[in-house]
């Protein structure tokens, strides 16, 4: 539940049993005032005066509440709706009119409710020529005024409250979104919550704890890269001299020995990239896609006219932005080429195109090698599956992986020539 | 190379101003596409250029799309420039021409 809707709720949880309670007292409270100020009026309207029989009065009662805050609810209004008098004889016939009545004498007053309707009855005793009647009259409490409304302040204090916590949370939304984007991209910085309250508090913390997370990953990034630059050297001398060897004698065991050595330089070029991806961590920066291809194919020009192929590489003369963490893209365009080389069976061609249009980019390599089989097409992709039967190593399974960790789109498939295209696309900028 | 946006190269001269491309001395009437692609191709010696880059950036769009079209202009674009095949097809990728033979 969101920290607005759970805060009204509590609110109103606690504010409607507060509100009953006080509309309860104040009702009772305004009933025995109401009673009190009926009488004292009506006593008032009787007492010391001649009665006119059959005469209707309308009275006004004022009374507050004692508080400034409820004044405006003190008016009210009554209507005498009639004096009748009756004869003390049982025949009922005597009426008297007014001129003959001498004195008049209140005897008391009496409060009735009739279901919705209250009536203040008063008794009075009049003196005539005829001796004296008793008489009695109604007033009808007919304009009672609504309670007092405690609503309404209770109301603007949650909105208040509920206003109040805009700047709550807001700092707790963009916490929330700077880990997001850090989840999905390791560089994003994290907002410092400087707040000195709970909130701040666990800001601060969870900084911290990412702060010791992204150590730790930098000390495993840092072991497995050393570990791996301490490998590649020898292995790159011992793949030069199985080459080497291979020219020399035409072994098959020497051309397994080097197929092997060139599985396992690769396996340990991918290493890095295999560690960074498995923890998820990809840190993405604007990086000109330019460059790294004009790398990857200086990298592999001279390899690839040593094995007898021919290596071209083209891209846009405009640079080519893309969001993307450089390594695993040099790394995937890096695998995508070596695969192809080491999966051709020369002499042939490696093309390495990137296009960019209408906000989209492509990087696409080509081959006129012997290409994958239908069913291999789909299981070089999967991880470990690649293997050796595949002969991909993780290469292409990084590739897929590196496409995956930024919504990148990564296909093989047959080309027209019947060698290999994969192809990686994604989105500028 | 290339002076004041001119090109040289192996003979031919291309002047993006008053776009008119001379071979060996010769006019050569190039078409606007024609001059279009020879241009990008020249200004991006040695380096391949690709089709689909030829065909979103020199190309009509709304009216000729399609690297079948790009196909036609190269090859009458070659006609044109004669026996000197300064316009290289690269395998996979789309055409180049290389500052030497």
């Amino acid at each position: 539940m969101k920290l607005r809707a759970r805060l009204l709720l509590t609110a109103i949880g606690v504010a409607v049993p507060v509100w009953l309670v006080l509309l309860g007292g104040f009702r009772i409270v305004r009933e025995r005032r109401l009673d009190a100020a009926l009488t004292a009026a009506a006593s008032a309207a009787f007492a010391g005066s001649r009665c006119s029989v059959g005469v209707t009065k309308s009275i006004t009662v004022k009374w507050d509440w004692g508080s400034p805050l409820f004044k405006s609810l003190s008016s009210h209004q009554f209507l005498i709706i009639g004096l009748d008098s009756t004869g003390r004889s049982d025949s009922g016939t005597a009426r008297i009119s007014a001129a003959m009545i001498t004195t008049v004498k209140l005897d008391g007053v009496g409060v009735r409710t009739y279901g919705t309707t209250r009536q203040v009855a008063v008794a009075i005793t009049y003196d005539s020529a005829c001796g004296f009647t008793l008489a009695e009259s109604a007033v009808n409490d007919t304009t009672g005024a609504p309670p007092p409304l405690l609503l309404w302040p209770v109301l603007v204090a949650v909105l208040g409250v509920l206003a109040g916590l805009g700047p709550i949370v807001r700092r707790a939304r963009l916490l929330t979104e700077g880990i997001r984007r850090w989840q999905i991209d390791s560089g994003a910085p994290i907002p410092i919550d400087r707040g000195s309250d709970e909130l701040g508090k666990l800001a601060r913390a969870y900084h911290s704890s990412v702060q010791t997370l992204m150590k730790r990953e930098e000390a495993l990034k840092e072991f497995i890269e050393d570990t791996t630059h301490d490998l590649a050297t020898p292995l790159t001398v011992l793949r030069g001299h199985l080459w080497g060897l291979k020219k020399d004698f035409e072994s098959p065991r020497l051309e397994s020995a080097a197929e092997e050595v060139d599985f396992i330089v690769s396996v340990v070029a991918n290493l890095p990239l295999k560690a960074k991806l498995s923890v998820g961590f990809v840190s993405r920066s604007d990086i000109d896609v330019n460059q790294i291809m004009s790398r990857v194919h200086d990298r592999f020009y001279a390899l690839a006219a040593a094995r007898n192929l021919r290596f071209e590489a083209a891209w846009p003369a405009q640079a080519v932005k893309v969001h993307a963490d450089p390594t695993c893209l040099e790394q995937a365009i890096n695998n995508l080429v070596e695969n192809a080389i080491r999966h051709h069976e020369p002499p042939g061609h490696i093309a390495l195109v990137l296009d960019a249009s209408s906000g989209a980019f492509s990087i696409r390599v080509e081959d006129d090698g012997p290409g994958i089989g239908e069913a291999d097409l789909q299981r070089v992709l999967v991880r470990g599956e690649g293997g050796r039967a595949g002969g991909s190593g993780l290469g292409l399974a990084i590739v897929d992986q590196v496409a995956v960790a930024h919504g990148w789109q990564f296909s093989i498939r047959a080309g027209d020539s019947g060698g290999l295209v994969a192809e990686l696309k994604g989105i500028v900028g | 190379m290339s002076r004041g946006g001119q090109v040289h190269v192996r003979g031919l001269h291309i002047d993006p101003e008053s776009r008119l491309v001379r071979l060996d001395g010769t006019n050569i009437l190039a078409t606007a596409v024609e001059f279009d692609i020879l241009f990008a191709l020249a200004t991006r010696l040695d380096r391949p250029v690709s089709r689909s880059w030829l065909v979103t950036h020199v190309l009509d769009p709304d009216r000729e799309g399609t690297e079948r079209t790009l196909d036609v202009h190269i090859s009458r674009l070659r006609r044109k420039l004669g026996a000197a095949k300064l316009i290289q097809t690269v395998w996979g990728i789309g055409y180049k021409i290389a500052s030497q033979e």
